[in-house]
């Protein structure tokens, strides 16, 4: 059944109860997803309203449910939700064993108008919304249990409630935002540390670079401006860190004949599955080709942005799980998938990341002149202490935050010019806007709408690019307009040192034809997006391996989905992922975060901002630039602007086949 | 410097608030009524209880008042028709999760915000709904200071956050869900009993409860909430003499408290709050005893006999060894009268300079030193100041256990606040702060630390200083940095002074002056003394350098407390008057009359003759604590039968030995300080 029987989702009343079921729209017509978890969706109960699609439901049955799951959620310090809601769950109890009575109708109205008026949170806000719904779409329903014309009759039906807010949905590993932040407000900053490591050990490194897309689904923007969760989550790590909070904290180790899994690569996603992994008692070994862990956030990320004793510490957290990392050895070189799987691994994980450096098409790209370095090179070399000689000037091409990093670093070894190239315009540039604005004030010149057509040398040494203007034509695949050249713009711009910075690909020399893996057609590893099995038993893959050049955090939650899938494979033989990544993914696409659903709150409170080096200082060396929050106050009162947007979902199905729950 | 103001409307009236109140506030100021329950004035609101809710022109739904700031030309209504259908309608919710059938039998009644609440409401009483939590057991033995009946709470939050922000301690969780919701100390994902959970018993959290689901344990003993009469005193168990209330019912002090707002504010700790508890621990002494020094025992003797055999040895050993033979001694619980009367009797009767009623030598010369800069005025910090405080440095370790409101100010500083918090300590404690500094030195070292900065500050190279000092040098620089700044405070505790020689109380004086900490007319330099009342006994002339008044005496020097066992026990001196404990460890074989007058029995320790000293409940007298506050403790009890009042006890003594003392009254000996 995928038609529409009656929503109320959002404020649209699509009533199709009186039509034939050949009649009535179907649920995608709505953007409502049809199904969950492969099973038909009989009725989503949430915070914008009911949507039924299976006429046999029972209304009252289904909001008893949802009631009861308010209760049970219900974190108990406003009144209205933690008394109201028991009120409620149990009159729905009442009337659904038939000694209800009219009178309850009336009753309920006002219940749930006081607890969605009177509430602190959204949870409060929301959940009175379907049953208002329903007491005004469904009188008959309730009449017929208070009356004893319907029973309510067997009850096969399978709930999967789903606690969430627009941040933590939009957080792609779905970190509970909205319960740190309140710990950070009850001054319980340990606790705050503790919910982010529930997903991950880097909690410190993402309080730095993540490009936190929860804060685009921040309730708060209609009024004043997102929560600042970024720097929100860094101050809870930095407390911890000055506060010795792993010292006392120690992690049993897996036990000497747990089962044994392999990791390749010990970048972001390498090292977060490991961390899972761990947790759940595997022994786990990570092969890493270079001399340090961390992947990018070690030779991608330069150290200004994410200082290496934070990133180390973290590393060595994991560790001391149990975690073994072996260092200067490259799957496919010093060793194969064969030999790996030889030494006794139940699973291996691949997350080998991207670190080659994309070709632009320019020429003589390939001509490995002297000064023309690619940008993923530059970094790692600088990360790993090693010198380079760049003269006087540079060019870095790209507007991503790899060119940034690229460009901002040069200025930080002395580079006296620096010049930024890319093909299109300044909105256009997938940079964080804050590197973007720090590039320009540290002095980074930069030409927009550019693109080099040939890289110029004198005797093998780079001298300079051929450049040719660009403009702006229609969008192409990725939404951004086609940048195109205009003819006769053509202009020399010299340099010492070329970096191009434009995007990464893969290094898949450990694949060979027997592994049976598949390369997509954007050079990446093809695995299920939602377990992230490959198409070859016990092997997984994740990271920017998988999903192409994208964020931290994206590669967490992949390694996160992982993990669990690998669990559930050494120890029954199927990969599955639980119910929660299932019905945040359905939530997402229900549509989480819209401007009508913003709880109403006072606005005009300003987000508050981090301290920043000046200029001058922070362009002497590689030491942070970006400091956080000042001091607690700071953040407590950052933290106070958040107003808990805790959404409940209730998705109800029918029973299907046997699931791993 | 004028706070920017904004203009509003409430209820249809031109209001004027400071920019950053909140409607709340905004509405008190100017007496319009709105109903609250979790909200408590010296907390941060929450708005958990949402009885504050009023409607904001714009909004459309209803907003607490407490946390939301006030904005120009917002108009707001407090008192519509549906908003007190919400109120009453979420009021009921709160009486269905509370016992309110105990209002009978509870010792609340009166008091109990949620009582008030019903009142003003005339609350309709429903239902109660079924909860899953333990209920009180006043008998429950976990600890003896206070009750916690989890039935009756209102999870307003307020004990939760009073115990992060006040001592500094996270013994209270909110766990569970929905109505089943429990407050509970907890630790390490478990349900603990609040020692396992880290409670230092300070009454906090039962001090902010707006029900009784957090009493002191006892209180049921006797007297309804209105019949409570509340004495104004002070804490003497530290030198920070805590205001505080004693609240009297029946002959007994039933509980002690501190106001919730208005200028005497306060803080307790353990000691302040449960210092009326202590008889229960000790022997209290109620009789007078003397020792048969052949057999080793005690025999009882009535106080007048002990004293006047003690007044005739004492004049005995004047005449036969000379004044030079006898020493005064107190451990600075007497009051400033007190103080006053006792080395009158040392100096004038007895003849001796050898007088110290508590206060150390290098305490003495620093508060004079400091208030010699400073003229009059405030002389240091106070709790409140500290705590917000942008630099917090402090010199010499324990004050968790010694000044422990002083600790719990900087905690609060530290992790809530803006401050730096810079510490002396052995070890590698963790500062549990968003920036603390544990500058590693040992304990008696810490003149080190003064000497280094001070050197810093006049300009010395931070990389010599470090190597010299053995400290750290970017720890130095960064302390130097900071102490200098606008709003920081230097913290001088117990160790400190009691090893510190000349030198370093002069360099910590200078450090204080250099940095800016000391000025006229004001100081952020707080100076805490082993002993309580240290500045009473100074004000006094309880020293043996300086006489009433704080006049320094340069001829009439006296040994002082350390010098006076030393001599005691070479055999230089003969007699020694003790208000207090002396310690055990004294070789008493050379003296011939050892008269103590102290509160327990184990305070014996070998005295010839022990008497009774008398209560601080039973006291009155002025105190002065180590800022220099005077602070008027009233008697809130009557002196138990038998123990006479130490001002008493001390003209009793006097005129034994031969003093014509006439002091009819305390007002009596007060004039004469005066004149």
């Amino acid at each position: 059944m995928s038609k529409v029987f009656f929503s109320s989702w959002n404020g649209q009343i699509v009533d199709e109860r009186e039509k034939a079921l050949d009649e009535r729209i179907e649920l995608r017509d709505l953007d409502i997803p049809a199904h969950f978890d492969r099973k038909e969706l009989k009725a989503m109960i949430g915070w914008a309203g009911l949507i039924i699609s299976d006429p046999e439901i029972n209304v009252v049955e289904a909001l008893k449910e949802y009631f009861k799951n308010v209760q049970d959620k219900s974190c108990g310090r406003c009144i209205p939700c933690r008394a109201g809601s028991k009120v409620i769950a149990d009159r729905l109890e009442t009337i659904s064993t038939g000694n209800g009575s009219e009178g309850d109708l009336l009753f309920l109205n006002e219940m749930a108008t006081l607890i969605k008026d009177g509430s602190l949170c959204e949870l409060g806000i929301s959940s009175p919304i379907p049953l208002l719904h329903a007491l005004e779409y469904f009188e008959e329903d309730f009449l017929a249990l208070i009356n004893g014309t319907k029973t309510a009759g067997n009850n096969s039906y399978e709930y999967h409630p789903i606690l969430t807010a627009p941040c933590q949905n939009g957080c792609p590993a779905h970190i509970n935002i909205p319960r740190y932040i309140t710990c950070i407000k009850e001054g319980n900053y340990e606790e705050a540390l503790a919910v982010n490591r529930e997903k991950t050990p880097l909690v410190g490194t993402l309080g730095r670079v993540c490009i936190h897309p929860c804060e685009s689904n921040c309730n708060r923007q209609p009024y004043d401006q997102s929560l600042s969760i970024r720097l929100l989550k860094r101050f809870a790590a930095d407390f911890g860190a000055k506060n010795n909070y792993d010292r006392d904290r120690s992690s049993p180790l897996p036990a000497p004949d747990a089962d044994r899994v392999a990791i390749v690569g010990a970048g972001p996603a390498g090292l977060n599955a490991a961390y899972k992994l761990a947790q759940k008692g595997y022994a786990v070994t990570i092969y890493e080709a270079l001399p340090v862990a961390g992947g990018m956030l070690a030779v991608g990320i330069p150290s200004y942005r994410l200082p290496r004793d934070i990133l180390n510490a973290e590393i060595s957290l994991v560790e001391s799980l149990g975690v073994k990392i072996i260092y200067n050895t490259k799957v496919g070189v010093d060793i194969t998938l064969d030999q790996i799987w030889a030494e006794g691994y139940k699973a291996i994980f691949i997350a080998s990341g991207l670190h080659d450096s994309a070709t632009m098409g320019c020429e003589g790209e390939d001509a490995c002149y002297y000064g023309y370095m690619p940008g993923v090179e530059f970094l790692r070399k600088i990360n790993l202490g090693e010198t380079v000689d760049l003269g006087e000037s540079v060019s870095v091409i790209g507007g991503g935050n790899v060119a940034m990093d690229c460009a901002r670093s040069a200025v930080r070894l002395g580079v006296k010019e620096v010049h930024l190239i890319y093909r299109r315009s300044r909105t256009e540039m997938p940079a964080n806007k804050a590197e973007i604005d720090a590039a320009e004030e540290e002095g980074i010149k930069f030409h927009l709408l550019a693109n080099p057509t040939c890289i110029l040398e004198e005797k093998g040494t780079v001298s300079g690019m051929e450049c040719v203007k660009m403009e702006l034509g229609e969008p192409d695949s990725s939404g951004r307009r086609r940048p195109i050249p205009v003819d006769g713009s053509e202009f020399i711009l010299s340099s010492d040192t070329v970096i191009p910075a434009i995007g990464q690909v893969a290094d898949f020399c450990f694949l060979n034809e027997d592994c049976g893996m598949e390369v997509t057609r954007w050079g990446t590893l093809k695995v299920d997006e939602e377990t992230m099995a490959a198409s070859t038993p016990g092997i997984f893959a994740g990271g920017d391996a998988v999903l192409g050049a994208r964020t931290v955090i994206e590669a967490i939650a992949t390694a996160n989905r992982a993990a669990e899938a690998i669990d559930s494979y050494i120890r029954e033989g199927k990969s599955t992922v639980g119910n929660n990544y299932k019905l945040e993914k359905h939530i997402e696409d229900l549509g989480v975060y819209r401007e009508e659903n913003v709880p109403a709150i006072v606005g005009g409170r300003k987000r508050l901002e981090e301290e920043v080096m000046p200029v001058a200082e922070r362009m002497q060396g590689f030491a942070e630039a970006e400091l956080g929050f000042k001091c607690p106050s700071v953040s407590i009162a950052e933290a106070e602007r958040c107003v808990s947007c805790l959404r409940l979902g209730l998705a109800v199905v029918s029973p299907g086949r046997k699931n791993d729950d | 410097m004028m706070t920017k103001t904004v203009g509003l409307q409430i209820n249809g009236k031109k209001i004027y608030a400071e920019e950053d109140a909140t409607i709340l506030e905004a509405a008190r100021q100017n007496g319009i009524a709105v109903p609250t329950l979790c909200y408590h004035p010296r907390l941060q609101p929450v708005g958990h209880c949402r009885l504050c809710i009023v409607e904001v022109e714009g909004i459309d739904r209803p907003v607490t008042s407490c946390d939301n700031p006030v904005q120009e030309g917002m108009i707001v209504a407090t008192d519509t028709a549906e908003l007190t259908a919400m109120r009453s309608a979420i009021l009921e919710l709160a009486l269905a999760t509370h016992p309110y059938k105990d209002c009978l039998t509870c010792v609340r009644t009166g008091t109990c915000e949620l009582q008030n609440n019903a009142y003003v409401f005339q609350a309709n009483l429903p239902e109660q709904l079924e909860r899953d939590v333990p209920t009180g057991d006043e008998d429950a033995d976990d600890n003896p200071y206070l009750v916690r009946d989890e039935e009756k709470c209102i999870l307003c939050g307020r004990c939760i956050q009073v115990c992060r922000t006040g001592p500094g301690r996270f013994v209270y969780e909110m766990i569970g869900s929905g109505v089943n919701t429990r407050v509970v100390p907890y630790r390490n994902g478990r349900v603990v009993s609040l020692e396992e959970a880290g409670c230092i018993f300070c009454g906090q959290c039962v001090d902010v409860c707006p029900v009784a689901a957090l009493t002191e344990k006892g209180r049921s003993r006797g007297g309804r909430e209105w019949d409570l009469a509340a004495v104004e005193g002070v804490c003497i168990e530290c030198s920070l003499g805590c205001y505080l209330e004693r609240q009297v019912y029946n002959g007994e002090v039933i509980k002690v408290t501190v106001p919730a707002e208005g200028d005497k504010v306060s803080w307790l700790c353990l000691k302040g709050k449960y210092g009326h508890h202590r008889e229960n621990g000790h022997n209290r002494l109620t009789k007078a005893f003397k020792l048969n020094r052949k057999s080793g025992k005690y025999g009882e003797i009535a106080s007048e006999d002990a004293l006047k055999e003690a007044a005739e040895k004492f004049i005995e050993l004047k005449n036969n060894h000379g004044p030079d033979s006898l020493a005064v001694l107190a451990s600075g619980q007497l009051s400033i009268e007190e103080n006053y009367l006792l080395q009158k009797l040392a100096r004038e009767v007895l003849g001796t300079a050898n007088v110290d009623l508590g206060a150390e030598p290098a305490w003495i010369k620093a508060f004079s030193e400091m208030k010699d800069i400073t003229g009059s005025g405030s002389l240091g910090p106070t709790p409140l100041e500290l705590s917000k405080a942008d630099t917090v440095v402090i010199i010499g370790s324990g004050l968790e256990e010694s000044h422990p409101v002083a600790d719990m100010a900087i905690a609060r500083a530290g992790r809530f606040g803006d401050a730096v918090i810079i510490r002396t300590s052995p070890g590698a404690e963790d500062p549990s702060a968003w920036n603390g500094i544990n500058i590693g030195i040992a304990d008696n070292k810490e003149p080190l630390f003064i000497e280094a900065l001070l050197a810093m500050l006049r300009g010395g190279n931070s990389a010599d200083i470090a190597a010299q000092t053995g400290i750290d040098r970017e720890s130095l620089e960064k302390a130097a940095r900071l102490i200098t700044g606008p709003n920081s405070c230097l913290v001088v505790a117990p160790p400190f002074f009691k090893a510190a020689g000349q030198q370093a109380v002069d360099d910590m004086i200078a450090l204080a002056r250099e940095s800016g900490l000391v000025e006229k007319g004001r100081s952020r330099l707080l100076l805490l003394s082993a002993y309580s009342n240290a500045g009473g006994v100074l004000a006094a002339g309880g020293t043996p350098v300086s006489g009433p008044g704080f006049t320094s005496l340069k001829s009439e020097k006296g040994l002082n407390r350390e010098e006076v066992f030393a001599a005691a026990e070479k055999g230089a001196l003969k007699g020694i008057l003790s208000f207090g404990p002396i310690p055990a460890d004294l070789n008493k074989e050379k003296l011939e009359v050892l008269v103590a007058i102290s509160a327990a029995l184990e305070d014996a320790n070998g005295a010839d003759f022990l008497l009774p000293a008398q209560d601080i409940e039973t006291k009155e007298g002025l105190f002065v604590n180590a800022r220099g506050t005077a602070c008027l403790n009233q008697a809130a009890l009557k002196p138990a039968a038998g123990i006479p009042e130490d001002w008493s006890m001390i003209c009793d003594l006097a005129r034994r030995m031969g003093a014509k003392w006439n002091y009819a009254s305390l007002e009596d000996v007060r004039k004469e300080m005066e004149g």
